[in-house]
């Protein structure tokens, strides 16, 4: 009797463990900051797309799990293993984002292109198998986004398509990010151009990212029902507008059934990201509305140690242009703030300079309120 | 030749004195940035006082977040100097509403602050609205200034009886000043003195 | 129905429009859609007039569209100064006005905007002072004057108040003596005695004018006028072609409530 009990209460706990473990949002960004003529661009795209996988994770309630490839990491298989080692929840959502060159074949059967995640044809990545293998994981959404650009547009003004705020997640916008993102299920592919066009790279990042970005802020701060096909009408809209080519793309969204987690009033951040630093999961769980407010405090100095090579070690916060600096202080100053802080959300590391122990001595990031 | 060289001199120290000035103006991109980052330092601001004023945190806790609340103001909430001139505190204006008369009266932040902190109800609830104004940023001397406009609800209790409440609408000024630190001078956002516009009962 | 009053139901679904979301928002301390609409500041005024941000203080994008940009005007007005105007007896005559004052706003494909930096708008201060001991009100005119590029800063360009007019207590002052200079004008001792100095300025010649500013700053100088607190603020602007229109700060509930055009006038 006993025994069956014990059962009872394990298969119950099983049962439930689903539910119960928090959604994750898995974000991929693979990025060719390195090539000479669209690397530039390129950088600007995977800060602004990092920011916004945070931000959607931290409206959403979801853990963000972001990986950024990019650098000397840049390579075909860091790609795939990034890809095959997704431990993707039922329940979690997997946000894949390529900017860089891409091209096609003339006997590719698919619409979309193939990234050039290297020099030869070899490491030529078709698109519409990364969607293949991230559906195998079965995770309740994905979105498959490509910004492949194979030349560099010179002379165009991308002013309209200007990110100059700082991110900041308001009541309104967290509801229509969670219906875009967090009570969904399904998939959505696109990628920046139609078959045998290129792909405008702009000094502010790729016209079809900053235009995707764009209407995105305006369908979430908006006071319309969210919904994915207008988002990318919209956004082809404006990126053949600005950018001069047509972006292709498959919606299959549907109202899943499980809401979207509440908003804890601080996104937690799962122990690997940004290739495996914990810092940033360090920084979030300071920040996180969850813990208690006296550990979130006592927790400054033992992080100032672990992390920072001196209390004094500098620390920059950058808008959401990435070019203007909007704070400088110190690491203890800044920990400090964050500890005490009842609105940061997010944070995303845009760079770290770190001495010969691997304690940082100056860190430039980019934070994301929430303001309700 | 030496009116030539002079001539030359006066032509490059204009360039210097330019490229200096240019220095000292933000753009309009940069001026956009900061009106946002002021945003987020009022709404923690505001995080500060629900958390000051609660009655759940203890002594040491509430010390740490009026800590951080002064660093938001110029001087951290002691005297200080804007282009040259003499400042008394930073001050919070207070309105208490009865009978339908609204008192209002200055008092210094910290003071201020140490007040929240021991106010004699048993619970206090600090709400704030999730809009806030905030003007353009307009040059003045060395520095830039703006105002910020926010609202505050508050509402002291004794046992289950409340005793007092209120909604306020505050203005709050904004300087973006040149500071300098161990990496050289960098532009800052920093809180001036806070202004009851409007009481009305909660 | 007329234009007029069909921009007036625009006007009339622009607030109401929220009344699923004022459901939503019945349970919050704050309502934040009226918070939103309420022009807080001369800036948000600014910005709502040239249709350069709409409610939220978002940007506007895209083609301009000058039925939006008439719904933005019209939101700016004082709704009562609207409902005034809708007077059986000149009903048409004034809808008409108002109309034509949007019209001349949204000039066809060159809109009218107001800046900062224009010299078409002015100040006018009601402050509370302190004269002579006793409390006084004196209207104050300010403007923006350019410091130098990209820098201003407000200046008083004129005072009102009757006692900066100097205006003689009595007529019968007879002035100096037409033998005065075979005094070598010993008689100009009179002009600052008790019964004569508050008719000071009937020594001074016909074409004279009081400048009440030059008094106003005068007093100020020598501390016979303490400033205490301003009672009042409004502004005007002359910035519309042919037309002056005045915008105070109208604190009440509800959505039209903040910095709106309370007046206007045809030059």
């Amino acid at each position: 009797m006993k025994k069956i009990f014990f059962l009872m209460i394990a298969l119950v706990a099983v049962l439930f463990a689903g539910t119960l473990k928090a959604q994750t949002m898995h974000g991929i960004i693979v990025a060719n900051i390195d090539d000479p003529s669209i690397g530039e661009s390129c950088l600007k795209d995977s800060y602004t797309m990092e920011v916004e996988m945070m931000a959607i994770a931290a409206a959403c309630g979801y853990e963000a799990n972001v990986v950024t490839i990019s650098g000397d990491d840049y390579s075909y298989s860091n790609v795939e293993k990034a890809v095959q080692r997704l431990k993707v929840g039922s329940n979690d959502m997997v946000f894949f984002y390529y900017t860089g060159h891409g091209g096609r074949a003339v006997d590719d059967k698919s619409r979309y292109p193939q990234m050039a995640l290297g020099h030869t044809d070899r490491e030529m990545m078709p698109l519409y198998k990364v969607d293949e293998k991230i559906a195998s994981k079965s995770p309740k959404f994905r979105i498959v986004m490509a910004d492949c650009c194979n030349s560099f547009v010179a002379g165009m003004s991308a002013k309209d398509l200007m990110l100059s705020e700082e991110t900041r997640i308001k009541g309104s916008a967290e509801k229509n990010y969670k219906s875009l993102f967090g009570s969904v299920s399904g998939n959505v592919l696109v990628c920046s151009s139609s078959v045998g066009e290129p792909s405008a790279a702009l000094t502010e990042g790729g016209a079809f990212t900053l235009s995707f970005l764009k209407e995105l802020s305006s369908m979430v701060n908006g006071n319309t029902q969210p919904d994915w096909n207008r988002l990318m009408e919209s956004t082809k809209s404006r990126t053949t507008r600005v950018g001069k080519h047509t972006p292709l793309y498959e919606v299959n969204v549907r109202n899943s059934s499980s809401p979207a987690p509440s908003y804890n009033g601080g996104g937690t951040v799962a122990p690997t990201t940004n290739n495996g630093d914990d810092f940033l999961a360090a920084l979030m769980q300071l920040t996180s509305q969850n813990s208690n407010k006296m550990d979130r405090i006592n927790r400054v100095d033992p992080l100032l140690a672990r992390y920072f090579a001196s209390p004094r070690a500098r620390v920059e916060v950058y808008g959401r242009s990435f070019n203007t600096m909007v704070s400088r202080e110190t690491s203890a100053d800044f920990l400090a703030r964050v500890a005490t802080s009842t609105s940061l959300a997010s944070f995303v590391v845009l760079s770290a300079e770190k001495d010969s122990n691997g304690k940082i001595t100056y860190l430039k990031l980019h934070e994301i309120y929430k303001q309700n | 030749m030496k009116k030539y060289l002079l001539l030359l001199f006066i032509a490059f120290a204009g360039t210097f004195a330019v490229q200096a000035q240019e220095s000292d103006n933000l753009s309009e991109p940069e001026i956009e940035e900061l009106r946002e980052r002021t945003i987020q330092l009022i709404t923690d601001f505001q995080g500060y006082l629900t958390e000051i004023g609660n009655k759940s945190n203890s002594e040491s806790m509430k010390d740490y977040y009026i800590k951080s609340a002064l660093h938001l103001f110029m001087g951290n909430g002691d005297s200080y100097y804007i282009d040259g001139r003499y400042h008394d505190p930073v001050i919070m204006e207070v309105s208490s509403l009865r009978n339908g008369i609204t008192t209002v009266r200055p008092k210094p932040m910290k003071q201020y602050l140490q007040n929240l902190k021991r106010l004699r109800y048993t619970s206090v609830r600090i709400e704030k609205a999730e809009t806030v104004r905030i003007s353009n940023i307009y040059k003045v001397g060395d520095h830039y200034e703006g105002t910020a406009i926010f609202f505050q609800y508050f509402e002291g209790k004794q046992g289950e009886r409340t005793v007092y409440r209120d909604k306020t609408k505050k203005a709050v000024k904004i300087y973006v000043v040149r500071e300098d630190d161990d990496w050289g001078t960098h532009w800052n956002v920093k809180f001036g003195d806070i202004k009851v516009e409007e009481t009305t009962a909660g | 129905m007329n234009r007029f009053s069909t921009y007036l139901l625009v006007l009339a679904l622009f607030f109401a429009g929220l009344g699923t979301s004022l459901a939503q928002s019945i349970n919050q301390v704050f309502n934040e859609e009226i918070l939103q609409h309420r022009v807080e500041m001369l800036d948000i005024f600014f910005e709502r007039f040239n249709l350069e941000k709409d409610i939220e203080g978002n940007k506007f994008e895209g083609y301009y569209d000058p039925g939006l940009h008439r719904s933005y005007l019209l939101s700016l007005f004082d709704r009562n100064y609207l409902l005034d105007t809708l007077d059986a007896n000149h009903q048409e005559e004034i809808q008409t006005f108002v109309m034509s004052f949007l019209d001349a706003v949204v000039a066809s494909g060159k809109p009218v905007t107001l800046a900062y930096a224009d010299s078409t708008w002015c100040a006018q201060v009601l402050c509370r002072c302190t004269y002579d001991k006793k409390e006084c009100d004196v209207t104050l005119f300010l403007k923006p004057e350019l410091v130098k590029p990209g820098e201003f800063k407000w200046v008083i360009f004129d005072a009102e108040a009757d006692f900066l007019h100097l205006t003689p207590d009595t007529l019968s002052v007879r002035g100096i003596s037409p033998v005065e200079h075979e005094m070598k004008f010993l008689g100009l001792k009179e002009i600052s005695n008790a019964h004569n100095k508050k008719s000071v300025t009937a020594y001074a010649d016909k074409a004279y004018r009081v400048n009440p500013l030059t008094v106003f700053f005068t007093m100020i100088y020598d501390n016979k006028l303490t400033f205490n607190h301003v009672l009042n603020v409004q502004y005007h602007f002359f910035t519309v072609p042919g037309y002056h229109f005045t915008v105070q700060f109208l604190e009440r509930p509800g959505y039209n409530a903040g910095w709106l055009i309370t007046d206007l006038q045809k030059l």
